[in-house]
């Protein structure tokens, strides 16, 4: 009797070890379970129409660089002072906002580690505006260049806001409070009130100031301005080579933003892709840009970096959409053919041509050199390694070249300023000797100047936004010449008329 | 007498047990450490190829784990002569190429990176500077700073930043 009371307690014991043991279990894979229900999931916002899957779509950049969505609406507002003089909301440094949106185009949202991250896609480079009269509402066209899109003006803010005392948990949080009470929206959620304050505020701003070290080198060079960019020199900083060492010759590489297009004939004509030609594959080149918005090897979303390039491959150049005299552009066909067409192909839509997409050299074309100069041997051979350990998707198409390769014209009217540096304000100015065009000339400025194509560039100032005087004097802002593409075979030698004519005929590409 | 047999045939399956694990283990670590492959086909397709690519061996005994080998500079960029991360010890590196020219891949285990012939037999040329260079197989490699490379690797075994955490966080980034 005694025995069977004894060996009960101990399995009572057990059992109860037992029964706890189930329990806690049962608990922890349930607090597992709603944990990764909250900060597991990985969802972007995504787009039914193409075009809005381009301006607003995921690309995956926010994995590695996400800001907070609520931490993006609250800096402006915060740290306003820092923005460019007189300047309010994301606005003043070039973005483009559309009606009714939070997010300017070039920006994507995604749902990641339990948030709503916000970062950049390719239309933050590529989507720009277009007035017809300083009273006219723009008119946003994607894959044009991003003729207002000050990029240094937003890496000067973002260092500036992570710098300042104001960067703090506190701040930021009572400045979101503000916004969403403004908005009618109740105060953020408990876990993302604790996530804000004792983690991301913290952690967003240690990386941007390690970004602001990693690319402080871009103070040196002269001001890019809006619509511009240095395209390579920021890989050597993401390589990490020491900037302080690399040669005084490649340190400017300062290009105008390209559109993009038609992508698909300069695919199947196998034409040098970057402004110098430096790698003819399409599908390479489009990795490679998409590194320019953050987006890395492991964290790249390859699905919808494929829908965009699928149909940048197919979309047309967008029409004039201003007046075209048929007759005088008629007259402007016969100096296109005989001068242009070698180089720059048959029209805005047939690419073919002898030397279409080849790379001329720099001595024949004479255009500023800073930008073939800062692509040097070194990062070519160093690019083989990106994408490394991804199959078919390793870099193996990068080429130093000598030159600088020549591109078709489609929708040449929208890609004002013009030369590989944005140096030459319109397509009339381009016809005219170095010397006969403009030194000084404003960018930034969306009207569109139809006499003379291009934009608009004599506006300094309006409504009380300042636009960035471009000085093309090489002494004083080296990388900036305008010198180049003159001549007879380049058409400067040819009568008034006959310019005008060509121009006209330009607006048909 | 229960008790004996329970006692004789408990001690065969823990035997049992040891022999199948030992086994599996035994399996997943050739798989991961021992197991050759043969390098890729455009390696051994031309002579040529085989002098600048092919292995000559060198990787069981000194070879780097390529990921590890793939993140030094970038880690450790101050360690190397200049900037250009590997293209800074004055290697041959082909436009188009993974790896420098002598640098050779193989998989033992994991892929790792060790040295052929050609690292200090491949001479290059430029007809001029603003030609891209040429390498000459079998050449001698006047360019390349052998020493540098060697304190490299030296160097960034000594840092105090070379260590496991450093190291893999690096690699997953890339």
């Amino acid at each position: 009797m005694a025995e069977k009371s004894q060996m009960s307690s101990a399995q009572r014991v057990l059992c109860r070890i037992g029964v706890f043991s189930v329990a806690a279990l049962v608990v922890i894979v349930l607090v597992g379970a709603v944990l990764l229900g909250r900060f597991g999931a990985d969802r972007p916002v995504d787009y039914q129409d193409e075009v809005e899957h381009f301006k607003y779509g995921s690309l995956g950049s926010e994995h590695q660089f996400g800001v907070p969505y609520w931490i993006w609406r609250a800096l402006p507002e915060l740290f306003q002072d820092k923005l460019p003089e007189g300047g309010k909301g994301w606005q003043s440094v070039g973005f483009v906002f559309e009606k009714g949106k939070d997010l300017p185009v070039g920006m994507s949202k995604r749902r990641y580690l339990g948030f709503d991250l916000v970062w950049l896609n390719c239309a933050f480079c590529h989507a720009g505006t277009v007035r017809e009269t300083a009273q006219s509402e723009p008119k946003v066209y994607a894959a044009m260049p991003a003729n207002t899109f000050d990029f240094r003006a937003f890496m000067r803010f973002l260092f500036a806001t992570g710098e300042d005392r104001r960067f703090t948990p506190q701040d930021i949080l009572l400045q979101i409070d503000t916004i969403r009470k403004r908005e009618g929206l109740g105060k953020l959620s408990l876990i993302d009130r604790l996530v804000l304050r004792f983690y991301a505020v913290y952690y967003m701003r240690e990386r941007l100031l390690t970004l602001r070290d990693r690319l402080d080198f871009i103070k040196k060079e002269p001001e890019w301005g809006p619509g511009r960019v240095d395209t390579f020199n920021p890989l050597k900083a993401y390589f990490n080579f020491p900037i302080d060492k690399l040669s005084k010759e490649e340190l400017i590489g300062t290009t105008d933003f390209p559109s993009i297009w038609y992508q698909g004939q300069r695919e199947t004509l196998k034409m040098n892709l970057h402004w110098d030609g430096n790698n003819v594959s399409l599908e390479e080149r489009n990795r490679s840009a998409a590194m320019g918005t953050g987006v890395t090897p492991p964290t790249a979303d390859r699905p919808r970096m494929k829908r965009v390039a699928d149909w940048l491959r197919q979309l047309a150049a967008p029409p004039y959409p201003f007046k075209i005299d048929k007759d005088l552009a008629a007259q402007g066909a016969p100096p296109y053919k005989k001068y242009c067409a070698e180089c720059h192909g048959a029209n805005g839509k047939d690419f073919r041509g002898e030397y279409v997409g080849k790379v001329v050299p720099i001595d024949d074309i004479g255009t500023d050199r800073h930008r073939l100069d800062s692509y040097t041997y070194e990062v070519a051979v160093n690019q083989n390694l990106i994408f490394a350990g991804y199959g078919e998707e390793r870099f193996s198409h990068f080429r130093k070249t000598f030159g600088y390769a020549n591109s078709p014209l489609d929708g040449i009217w929208l890609r004002a300023p013009y030369l590989h540096n944005g140096s030459v304000p319109t397509l009339r100015d381009l016809l005219e000797p170095k010397a006969k065009r403009p030194q000084t000339f404003y960018r930034g400025y969306d009207v569109y100047d139809q006499k003379k194509v291009g934009f608009a560039s004599d506006v300094k100032e309006e409504k009380g936004r300042k636009y960035f005087l471009y000085d093309t004097d090489e002494e004083k802002q080296p990388g900036n010449s305008n010198k180049g593409h003159e001549g007879k075979r380049f058409g400067t030698e040819l009568s008034a008329a006959e310019k005008d004519a060509l121009v006209e005929y330009l607006k048909t590409f | 007498m229960a008790d004996v047999q329970k006692k004789k045939s408990g001690w065969k399956i823990c035997l049992l047990v040891i022999v199948v694990l030992a086994a599996v283990g035994g399996a997943i670590g050739w798989y991961k450490f021992f197991r050759e492959e043969p390098q890729p086909d455009w390696v051994t397709a031309t002579p040529d190829m085989r002098f600048k690519y092919g292995s000559i061996g060198a990787e069981n005994d000194a070879g780097i784990p390529y990921w590890i080998f793939f993140v030094l500079p970038r880690m450790f960029p101050e360690k190397l002569p200049g900037p250009g991360g590997y293209a800074s010890l004055g290697v041959a590196w082909e436009q188009g190429q993974e790896l420098p020219v002598g640098f050779t891949k193989k998989v033992i285990g994991f892929p790792r990176v060790a040295n052929n012939c050609a690292s200090c037999h491949t001479a290059t040329y430029r007809k001029s500077a603003t030609e891209n260079p040429v390498f000459v197989p079998t050449g001698p490699s006047h360019t390349l700073n052998l020493q540098a490379f060697f304190r490299f690797v030296v160097d960034c075994a000594k840092d105090p930043r070379f260590n496991a955490d450093e190291i893999m966080s690096e690699i997953a980034l890339v």
